[in-house]
């Protein structure tokens, strides 16, 4: 029975897929970097520079040994004349060329790799600036160098490079991206169950008012508790469920919906528009191509309980 | 077949370094001498693909965010602010965790510290001074709002680097 159900599990995880989804995750994924880069790109310095807002000395201490650093490509072009700024405008010039590269499906797979290199590098010149949204825009260029994204709507296509058609690694890239964005929500939401403020909806009234997050006047929320609480509450529903739900027709339209709203409600009320971006370009690169062909299908209300409605 | 199984181990060892962190099952592996090589590559994988992490952002709790002010001082004695550019949400964001990162052990306070006068001084040369202020907004709870508590900064950190 065990082997029976490997076999079941295999065969669902190494389906072969249609390379189109990752083809539209690789562009969303290309134009949110270019938007990202373009919104910091007076600040480039400050934020990746030897002397930015955290010198390099402090993040290259702080790295793992062996691993490489901004400063060690600095120090490798010293030698030609090219200083440490230099350097950070040359490795912005690559990174846009490898960006629009990416965005246009020209050597693929060369272009993911090159972006992720670079994007590695900005983490770590930038280490004491990352947050969320970084790290998930860095998880989102590592599954497009994994994924054959290439394989659709790009130009290795139309220059015969690439043959479009349904692939085993399209399918098990897109599978370990849903697998992924799973972990990330449900592990999300047991972290904020474990803690108090998410139940009694403090949490939600300390976001909203925080200064750096404030976009308008909550002061009202205080005098009705129960909308607190009860946002905090359909956060944890939301992002504890999503691993679940999100694997059955009958619950998948209404998850995606509700965590995509729930990130809306994070651009709008926080202000946190590119954090909101790259969660939804994720949503729907995991599981978007699922949707569009249940609804397609017009089969959004079969109940879980039908055989077919575990995919 | 080999290429398969390749495929198939790399996959297994990349959840299973994601899953090792969102369980909390590396600050186990940490803890045991014997496990180091475990831990050493759950931190490496982490480094490189950022793809193991903690997610919990804003879990289990909201902390207040922070100030930050700077002051320098020149050769004659005057005193003047200097401030890192905010000019979009964005950039508010960043230098919010900047803060948060900051915040995260007694050396890295001094370190960042240390790291904003520098800069503060490579951008004014003819400063001799420059105080560090961090404070931390406390977020009054609804029922202190209801009694008329408000937001108020509360001294976190604060240093002052001369120039000899």
């Amino acid at each position: 029975m065990f082997r029976n159900l490997l076999r079941r599990a295999e065969a669902w995880f190494t389906a072969p897929g249609s390379p189109v989804p990752l083809a539209w995750f690789r562009i969303a994924v290309a134009l949110f970097c270019l938007l990202n880069t373009f919104i910091i790109r007076s600040y480039i310095l400050d934020l990746y520079g030897q002397y930015g807002y955290v010198q390099w000395a402090i993040t290259r201490a702080t790295l793992y040994s062996g691993l490489p650093h901004i400063g060690n490509i600095a120090l490798a072009l010293k030698p030609f004349g090219v200083s440490a700024d230099q350097t950070v405008y040359i490795l912005l010039a690559v990174w846009l060329f490898a960006i629009v590269g990416l965005l246009a499906g020209i050597y693929t797979r060369s272009m993911a790799v090159l972006t992720l290199c670079i994007h590695y590098l900005w983490m770590h010149a930038g280490g004491g600036l990352v947050y969320g949204m970084d790290i998930f825009t860095h998880i989102a260029l590592l599954y497009t160098m994994l994924m054959p994204c290439g394989d659709a709507l790009s130009l290795d296509v139309l220059l015969g490079r690439r043959k479009s058609e349904p692939s085993v690694a399209a399918g098990v890239t897109r599978r370990m991206l849903q697998l992924h964005v799973c972990i990330v929500y449900t592990s999300s939401g047991l972290e904020k169950a474990a803690g108090i403020q998410w139940w009694n909806g403090e949490a939600i009234w300390r976001s909203l008012m925080l200064p750096v997050f404030n976009q308008y006047n909550f002061g009202w929320l205080a005098h009705v508790p129960w909308l607190a609480m009860a946002i905090g509450w359909s956060v944890i529903v939301i992002e504890t469920g999503y691993g679940f739900a999100v694997w059955f027709r009958g619950t998948r339209a209404i998850w995606i919906g509700l965590a995509i709203a729930m990130h809306l409600g994070i651009g709008i009320f926080l202000g946190m528009w590119t954090f909101a971006a790259i969660m939804i370009i994720l949503n729907l690169g995991a599981f978007g191509h699922d949707l569009a062909q249940q609804l397609a299908a017009g089969n959004r209300f079969e109940t879980f309980s039908s055989p077919a409605a575990l995919q | 077949m080999t290429k398969r199984r390749i495929a198939a181990a790399a996959i297994a060892l990349h959840f299973f370094f994601v899953i090792n962190v969102v369980t909390h099952l590396h600050d186990w592996t940490t803890r045991h001498a014997q496990l180091w090589p475990v831990a050493m590559l759950t931190n490496y994988y982490s480094a490189i693909t950022f793809s193991n992490r903690n997610f919990g952002f804003f879990a289990p709790q909201v902390t207040g965010d922070w100030n930050l002010s700077m002051t320098m001082t020149d050769v004659h004695g005057r005193q003047r602010p200097f401030s890192f550019a905010t000019p979009n949400s964005e950039m508010q964001f960043k230098l919010y965790s900047l803060l948060g990162h900051f915040t995260e052990s007694d050396t890295a306070m001094d370190l960042f510290a240390r790291s904003w006068a520098l800069k503060a001084m490579n951008e004014n040369r003819d400063v001799r001074r420059v105080d560090v202020v961090v404070t931390q907004n406390y977020i009054p709870t609804m029922k202190e709002w209801r009694d008329g508590k408000r937001i108020e900064p509360q001294l976190f950190y604060r240093t002052t680097f001369d120039v000899p």
